[in-house]
């Protein structure tokens, strides 16, 4: 058995063929192109995204943000708006309160443990003033982190480190 | 060979023989035809062409099927109906059509005159004694005809699916179709007497001129018949000429009455 | 080829193809995440027997459904670490979910779709976040979810989700629903504007149309937000505005001469800086507290005549106002209007406001005003302002109830350049409401003059004054832009001198709609410009997206708002509440304001005839405290009643009066040495010093009649039950909470409360 062509009208035959492919080629490409066309209000970017933009706008990251709110609150009436240990209450403590902005404290930051335990436990616990109460039961672990992470900024980029 | 002969046989047997027609020559007009020349049997030479065409549409639909996904939208919403608002691929020939004929026209009149036209067809097409079979040789006009009024169908098709966009507006394929068009084509009517001039010139032109073309063609089919084909072949004709009227000229009406319009 | 060939290679092609169908549905996405998940599974695992099945384990199919919420969520496919507290720091798909939300809300009982909102029946990821079109609740992330507490949360304050609360509070407190109804919001803050009866007594106009151009260019963070008025519009409102006189003010005999000094002293008194602004400090930053209007220019803004009414007669020009009355003779309130003239006034406007010729509401300006009245009704105005005859508050703004499910297409983008969604839009329109304001902005070319001028017509401010439905007069456009030229200059918004119209009949339409923009005839857009941060428009933001057609998804999901005990004082308690607006400023229970201390639990704290001498002389708590009491000079019955009131009334059965058994000495001295080892005296005061930051334990306050010192004025159960836990009793205290054992708890109430005062005990109140 073999694929014997008809030859009835091979001519008529061939057009035909290629007229429907021609058909189904341009109807493929045309719907390439609509594809590719958009309609207009397509900005690079959507709601998705506004948190992210808001946050890069902002001076300060999500987390430094809630760790600024919880300082202002708590610490800064002793250790001061900018760390610097010059709160209202500073002068009043017989043993002055941690300056952030000094460079031991900078390098103590290298171990944050050991400053959340301060946080977390209170001066004496770890051989300071026994005027740094602990915060343990006031804040929770994840406000202590946003707390440090501001300390962070406030303390400045590490000694040798490119300033920003 | 034997297999050849074998075949021979089995169609000299059979009371009636559905075949495939296969002619050798051409125009040999009013040759008796002989029972079992140029002739091969339905199984296998048809039934296994047409399986492997099943098998191969039935690939491309399950290729299709895993690259596209149906395109499903959501619920409808009927304060919100989408712009434009087209058919299934199919008709949007006849939804095309609304571009260039009223309603009534486009939507009542032409349907049904395409059904009629396909009712008829087998009583207009005559055996010609030369053949049972739907061999295109004999046929050089009916063939191309038809072939064309199924392009019109594609075509209308084809400029419904991808050239027509918002309010149903005509875009080129470089034209962003979400876009709207700011200002409506341009369109006009035929003055009243010109548009009935037209009209009946044309359909004059359609019912005559066939027939005197070929005066053989008239005496063949006979009067009924010859006027029937005339008046489908009139109006098929009459299509293409109002689409490029339309598209080229911006005519909207050709004969613009108070009760109908064309 | 072979008919035979073919047919092969065709059927050969299919077969492959079915079984690249099942192919794809077994490598879905989702069975890959499963897979990497049951990896990182077995690589914690220690047990080799189930690391050995978690790394064979088949992916399976799964779903969460509660037909009572709607919920067929599928996400768990690929989120299988969502519960699971090791996966904390695992890279997504298989991270879990942050904070505790799941241990309140399972999410096997409640799904994923119903907070974050997507597709939860799509099984990739794309088309399960929603980021697909026609999908019309995209996945919702970070903050965004807190838009949907609300359906459940149906009182809108929600714990865990601050910006939708915050936000739902800003729709009262800006004023959004006096334009824009919101059911279940209710109106308007009365507080959020004055009301501006009589206010053409009260104000100078120089203040009043600067104040209506530019309120931040008056004051720092105005309430009020900026309409972008132009200079008609502003002259027409004010026009309207000083004809609304106060009889009261206007027939009042002139204000006595008054004594700078002993102004001085009575604004000292009266703390006036507790609530109002009344200076700035040298970096520009405004001192003084925001309940009341600031009152660094008062002088320029307001006259002596209405000054000096107001003090006397507060409660009585405005029922409705937070300021306490201050009993106040004439002389004093003169003194106290000479120091405020002197003191608070602007020098910029000043000399403006002394040459104002004095109020004299002439028949030329009757016109300006009737203009007026109609923009001070088409802005809306008397949504947050009451104002006496003048038009009724209509919401101008469309309806917000359902905002959030409004139809994306029904929103009107115009130019903006925002991706279109339901939260850029909200976040653009409220952040910055200008860049919507484009309404006529039609390519001109595309218009016929006529159609332009048609526009124009109908965009004008004050139509409903000269009839909105009269029809352009037909006619050449020559004639009508004549037409509306002269309405518009009778109503008083173009002055005589214009720029020429052009000669070119054809660019007159173009050259009209520019100068009557220049003039403030249009009203393209009413919204005003808040100026609010990023995050205020954030949290606005959410609010709106949680404005939604879905209610509770069923009622057993509503979750009720704490029960809030209700203050409403009566009798005559009730009336000393009111008169002195005691609740301008503290809190009791659900009542009141925050800016001083809360005295739900008063009468626990106290001691009552320590509270019955404060209320007569109140002094500053503390060293570090800048607002204090204002002296209201209560008389002996008025305090006596108030004291007892709050001594009986406001306190908790849960805070004994003593302890029991009782506190002995020697528990005071044990507690004397736990004071300092837990270092307390960091932040109070003793005997023998101490930090600022908390109330001192031992400090007489001079010429007080009773002792002020911590055992004096507290109750030992109170002290104890702070001692537990301040934040209980105070959450935004800075005290820390301490780690201590009941001994200690004792040890230290005791030795609290025996920081007594040496001092004679004068004498014991009736």
């Amino acid at each position: 058995m073999t694929l014997d062509r008809p030859n009835i009208t091979p001519g008529i035959n061939r057009a035909a063929l290629i007229a429907i492919l021609a058909y189904c080629v341009f109807a493929i490409f045309m719907e390439f192109v609509r594809g590719m066309q958009h309609a207009p209000g397509g900005a690079p970017y959507g709601f998705e995204s506004l948190e992210e933009r808001i946050a890069l706008s902002a001076p300060l990251g999500p987390q430094e943000t809630k760790g600024k709110i919880l300082y202002d609150h708590y610490c800064a009436v002793c250790h001061g708006d900018s760390g610097q240990a010059d709160g209202l209450n500073a002068s009043r403590l017989t043993i002055g309160p941690r300056d952030f902005t000094a460079p031991e404290f900078r390098a103590r930051l290298k171990d944050e443990t050991a400053v959340v335990k301060v946080i977390r436990e209170g001066g004496l616990a770890s051989g300071l003033s026994s005027s740094m109460p602990p915060w343990g039961l006031t804040l929770n672990p994840t406000q202590t982190t946003e707390l440090v992470t501001y300390l962070k900024k406030l303390a400045g980029p590490p000694a040798g480190a490119p300033g920003p | 060979m034997s297999e050849k002969l074998e075949e021979l046989r089995v169609s000299e047997e059979a009371t009636e023989v559905i075949t495939v027609r296969r002619r050798r020559t051409s125009g040999t007009e009013g040759a008796t035809r002989t029972s079992g020349e140029g002739e091969v049997h339905v199984w296998p030479h048809l039934v296994y062409r047409e399986l492997i065409c099943t098998v191969l549409v039935v690939g491309v639909l399950f290729a299709v099927s895993l690259i596209f996904d149906a395109p499903l939208e959501e619920q409808a919403n009927p304060s919100n109906t989408p712009n434009p608002a087209k058919a299934a691929w199919y008709f949007l020939g006849l939804q095309e059509l609304l571009v260039y004929f009223d309603p009534w026209f486009a939507g009542v009149v032409l349907p049904s005159l395409i059904v009629a036209g396909l009712v008829a067809l087998p009583y207009l097409d005559i055996n010609r004694g030369d053949g049972p079979g739907l061999a295109a040789e004999p046929r050089r006009l009916a063939v191309p005809v038809f072939v064309a009024g199924l392009a019109i169908w594609f075509v209308t098709i084809l400029i419904g699916q991808y050239f027509r966009g918002l309010s149903w507006a005509w875009y080129w394929p470089w034209e962003n179709w979400h876009i709207p068009k700011a200002t409506e084509a341009f369109s006009w009517n035929f003055p009243l007497p010109a548009g009935l001039a037209s009209v009946g010139l044309f359909g004059l032109v359609g019912f005559v001129l066939p027939g005197l073309i070929s005066r053989r063609f008239y005496r063949r089919l006979g009067p009924v018949r010859y006027l029937t084909t005339c008046f489908f072949l009139t109006v098929m004709a009459a299509i293409p000429v109002k689409i490029l009227l339309r598209l080229v000229f911006g005519v909207k009406y050709v004969l613009a009455t108070p009760w109908f319009n064309l | 080829m072979s008919l035979r060939a073919l047919f092969g290679l065709s059927s050969l092609l299919l077969a492959l193809l079915t079984l690249a169908t099942f192919v794809d549905e077994f490598t879905a996405s989702w069975a890959d995440h499963q897979r990497e998940y049951n990896t990182l599974l077995a690589e914690k695992a220690t047990d080799p027997a189930l690391k050995k099945e978690l790394v064979s384990r088949w992916p399976v199919f799964e779903q969460i459904y509660n037909p009572e919420l709607g919920v067929v969520d599928r996400c768990i496919l690929c989120h299988r670490g969502i519960d699971n507290p090791d996966m904390k720091n695992a890279s997504q798909p298989h991270r879990s979910h942050p904070g505790n939300l799941l241990e309140s809300h399972p999410q096997q009982k409640y799904g994923c779709t119903i907070c974050h909102q997507g597709q939860g029946r799509a099984t990739d990821k794309q088309a399960a976040w929603g980021r697909v079109s026609h999908w019309e609740k995209p996945l919702l992330t970070g903050s965004f979810v807190q838009a949907t507490c609300t359906r459940c949360h149906v009182s809108g304050d929600v714990p865990q989700a601050p910006l939708i609360s915050r936000g739902r509070k800003m729709l009262r407190s800006l004023g959004c629903v006096a334009c824009h109804q919101v059911e279940g919001l209710g109106g308007v803050d009365p507080r959020v504007a004055p009301d501006l009866s009589g206010i053409g007594s009260k104000v100078t106009r120089a203040w009043l149309s600067r104040w209506l151009t530019r309120p931040d260019s008056v004051l720092p963070a105005p309430k009020m937000p900026d309409y972008g008025l132009r200079s008609g519009e502003v002259e027409a409102i004010a026009a309207y505005l000083m004809q609304q006189r106060s009889p009261m003010v206007d027939s009042a005999p002139a204000v006595p001469e008054g004594d700078y000094d002993r102004g001085s002293l009575i604004y000292k008194q009266f703390q006036c800086i507790d609530c109002h602004v009344t200076r700035f400090s040298r970096n520009g930053k405004p001192v003084g507290g925001s309940i009341g209007p600031a009152l660094v220019h008062v002088a320029t803004k307001t006259n002596r005549k209405w000054l000096f009414a107001w003090l006397r007669e507060t409660h009585r020009m405005q029922p409705r106002t937070l300021m306490p009355h201050f009993k106040l003779s004439d002389q004093q309130a003169a003194d106290l209007v000479e120091y405020i003239c002197e003191e608070w006034y602007d020098p910029d406007i000043e000399d403006e406001v002394l040459d104002e010729p004095e109020p004299a509401p002439g028949e030329q300006k009757k016109e300006l005003a009737a203009v007026g009245m109609a923009l001070f009704a088409n802005y809306g105005c008397s949504g947050c302002h009451g104002i006496d005859h003048g038009p009724s508050p209509t919401r101008i703004g469309p309806e917000l109830t359902y905002i959030g499910s409004k139809d994306l297409h029904r929103f009107d983008f115009g130019k903006v350049d925002i991706r279109h969604t339901r939260p850029d839009y909200f976040f653009a329109k409220v952040k910055d409401p200008g860049q919507f304001g484009k309404g006529l902005d039609v390519p001109s070319h595309l218009l016929s003059s006529r159609e332009l001028l048609e526009r124009i017509w109908k965009g004008l401010t004050p139509a409903a004054l000269f009839s909105e439905r009269t029809p352009l007069p037909a006619g050449k456009e020559d004639d009508t832009v004549t037409w509306i030229l002269d309405r518009v200059k009778a109503a008083g918004f173009l002055k005589k001198a214009t720029m020429p119209p052009p000669s070119d009949e054809a660019s007159r339409p173009v050259w009209l709609r520019k100068t009557l923009e220049n003039s403030g005839a249009f009203s393209v857009l009413k919204m005003p410009d808040f100026g609010l941060s990023d995050e205020d428009s954030l949290a606005l933001t959410i609010a709106l997206m949680s404005l939604t057609e879905e209610g509770p998804p069923s009622k057993r999901y509503i979750a009720s708002p704490p029960a809030t005990q209700h203050f409403d004082p009566q009798g005559q308690v009730g009336q000393l509440f009111d008169r002195y607006r005691c609740l301008s400023c503290h809190s009791v229970w659900d009542q009141g304001e925050n800016l001083a201390a809360d005295l739900s639990n008063e009468g626990s704290r106290v001691d009552r005839n320590w509270l019955y001498e404060f209320l007569r002389r109140p002094y500053s708590m503390r060293r570090t405290l800048t607002i204090a009491m204002p002296q209201f000079h209560l008389t002996e019955d008025e305090a006596r009643t108030l004291a007892d009131y709050l001594w009986f009334v406001t306190t908790r059965d849960d805070i004994p009066g003593r302890l029991d058994p009782p506190l002995t000495a020697t528990e005071a001295e044990a507690g004397k040495l736990l004071f300092q080892a837990k270092g307390c005296q960091a932040c109070h005061q003793t005997s023998t010093g101490g930090g600022d930051v908390g109330p001192s334990l031992a400090t007489q306050v001079p010429d007080f009649p009773v002792g002020t010192w911590a055992g004096d004025k507290l109750r030992e159960g109170w002290v104890a039950t702070w001692l537990k836990n301040p934040h209980a009793l105070l959450p935004e205290a800075r005290e820390p909470r301490l780690d201590l054992t009941q001994a200690e708890i004792r040890a230290l109430t005791a030795f609290v409360m025996s920081l007594r005062w040496p001092g004679p005990q004068q004498k014991v109140n009736p």
